[in-house]
């Protein structure tokens, strides 16, 4: 059986300061080593203080994957050489003699299953190593910047619960929504969820493939090494514990070598960072202010807007979707056809285009004008996915509708003239008509292009059956 | 724990810490190490058996508010860099 495992850092990029120092925590974009001090440098003497926000933020995760708190908050340094580590330790969370992981033993059920969660870990980010040459296989040396050093990370560790591609993407998507609901992580940013994958196929022992940059890739990572995987083991190449890295851009996976033995990480606990007692109260203090987690969104969505289980969950999955549905809802109170809108339609456009939600500029308002003008026959469901794009590109539906002319043929007569022509045209096809409902699509198409998509459908459909009968 | 202090150790310890040591100094060192272990051994004369490890000689920790303070300039974060290049620091490859 196939066996996965995922090792999830999550950049609490949501904070305004780094985990133990009062450097902003926004570094993207900034120049190199500009956002530092001498905590994140590691220099002799610098004493780590624990941002309270972390914590709570820590907190709130554990709560909403289930996991039991630990009573005592406490900080372990793993000892390794590596150049964007300064201190030769990162400050990090281990299950150990006096020390203990923020949390442990969570549950997240993903579409039926439930996925074990083994730890989370409150640590520091290391800084960024950017490699001359693009890649780190033929740098011959490392430039780092340390604006990213001591960068708040949860590290949420799973069982080896996973059983293919496919529950993993959907295990970081679930992820993802969960820690957007509770601004912990704005994942829009690169590099926010970065995921170490771990596979292990029957007969052959577990491969860790490090630093995959999105769900996506992760399931394009699984699906490479279980088929790599089996392909050796079936030709008698025993598939050994090793490490490899994502080859993004020709889609494999190469086996690295780190300089560094990772055998003997010599944790013991921070000196620096005492214990910090976390109390029933301080936990309850903190649920009580939780914002609302996906699960129980998708579950007031089906009662409050009577749309069905499975639309709520595809909404929910993306925190973006929900709210803009929920804005829509206000406007607009066909609550399953907006969903089936946004889902069918709104929602795949962008995502054939690779495009995020974020970057759509259609408003509720338009979104709600659309619909309507639908509702009362102005407009026909082809125009409305036809204009679909300009919406989402921030043009006003009734503006479009106007200024193209788009209005839908309500005029019986009109269409019975245009269906006419069709058929005459179709004489072989409107005879197979007779007894294939498939060919009345046909005929129905033909004449929503000659009527550039404005015939209504429903009469549309009446007057072609009307004149098949008739032949 | 019984550790024993032979040529297998500072291996080891060679390893860990990357650095070298020459032979003159890894009988000096097993020397000290030696001594550093007897002095900690005296621990185990008491009975603890009763007593809970004390890992922090501090109760209680402290937090820190969420609140930005100014950075170090980058003159100043990199006067102690010896190789840099267009404001990064330099480091070794880290692939074998």
């Amino acid at each position: 059986m196939t066996k996965i495992g995922l090792e999830v850092h999550v950049h609490l990029n949501t904070l305004r300061t780094k985990l133990f120092c009062s450097c902003s925590a926004c570094y993207v974009g900034k120049d190199p080593n500009t956002v530092t001090c001498p905590v994140c440098l590691g220099l002799p003497g610098a004493i780590p203080v624990l941002n309270e926000e972390a914590l709570k933020k820590a907190i709130m995760v554990a709560v909403a994957l289930n996991c039991k708190i630990a009573p005592k908050l406490l900080f372990t340094r793993k000892h390794y050489f590596y150049p964007d580590m300064a201190k030769n330790y990162q400050i990090s969370q281990y299950d150990g003699p006096g020390s203990m992981a923020i949390a442990k033993d969570g549950i997240v059920n993903i579409s039926g299953e439930n996925v074990r969660i083994r730890r989370i870990n409150i640590e520091e980010d290391p800084a960024k190593s950017v490699y001359p040459t693009g890649s780190m296989l033929n740098s011959n040396y490392t430039l780092l910047d340390y604006n990213r050093s001591g960068v708040g990370l949860l590290e949420i560790v799973t069982e080896p619960d996973i059983t293919g591609a496919k529950e993993a993407r959907i295990f970081m998507e679930k992820l993802r929504s969960i820690l957007e609901h509770l601004n912990v992580c704005d994942c829009e940013m690169e590099g926010s969820m970065r995921a170490d994958v771990n596979i292990s196929v029957e007969g052959g022992e577990r491969v860790e493939v490090k630093n995959v940059g999105s769900s996506k890739d992760v399931e394009d990572v699984i699906k490479y090494e279980i088929a790599r995987q089996r392909a050796a083991i079936t030709q008698g190449i025993k598939i050994l514990r090793e490490t490899r890295h994502w080859d993004n851009d020709r889609k494999v996976t190469i086996p690295i070598r780190l300089k560094e033995s990772e055998e003997d990480y010599r944790y013991f606990p921070d000196p620096d960072l005492p214990p910090y007692e976390i109390s029933d109260n301080y936990v309850k203090a903190i649920i009580s202010e939780m914002p609302e987690l996906p699960d129980n969104r998708a579950k007031r969505f089906v009662k409050q807007y009577e749309i069905t289980e499975y639309d709520a969950n595809v909404l929910v999955m993306e925190k973006a979707l929900a709210d803009f549905f929920e804005k829509s809802a206000k406007y607009y109170n066909n609550y399953k056809k907006l969903a089936n809108l946004l889902i069918n339609d709104y929602l795949r456009w962008l995502n054939d285009r690779n495009l995020k939600i974020a970057d759509s500029k259609a408003t509720p308002e338009s979104i709600a004008k659309l619909m309507k003008m639908l509702d009362n026959e102005k407009i026909t469901i082809k125009i409305v996915k036809q204009i679909l794009p300009e919406i989402i590109d921030g043009k006003d539906p009734e503006e479009i509708v106007k200024e193209r002319n788009l209005i839908a043929i309500t005029d019986r007569s009109y269409i019975e003239r245009i269906a006419r022509e069709v058929i005459e045209q179709e004489k072989e096809a409107a005879k197979a008509a007779k007894n294939d409902p498939r060919v009345i699509n046909y005929l129905i198409g033909k004449i929503m292009k000659k009527t550039s998509g404005k015939a209504d459908p429903i009469y549309t459909r009446e007057i072609v059956l009307q004149i098949i009968n008739e032949l | 724990m019984k550790v024993i202090v032979d040529d297998n150790l500072i291996k080891r310890l060679e390893r860990l810490a990357l650095i070298e040591i020459k032979d003159v100094e890894k009988e000096d060192l097993k020397k000290d190490l030696n001594e550093i272990i007897e002095f900690f051994n005296k621990i185990d004369e008491l009975d603890l058996s009763k007593t809970e490890p004390l890992f922090h000689p501090i109760e209680s920790g402290k937090l820190r508010n969420n609140v930005e303070s100014p950075s170090l300039n980058r003159e100043e974060a990199l006067s102690n860099v010896k190789r840099k290049e267009n404001g990064y620091i330099i480091g070794p490859s880290t692939v074998e």
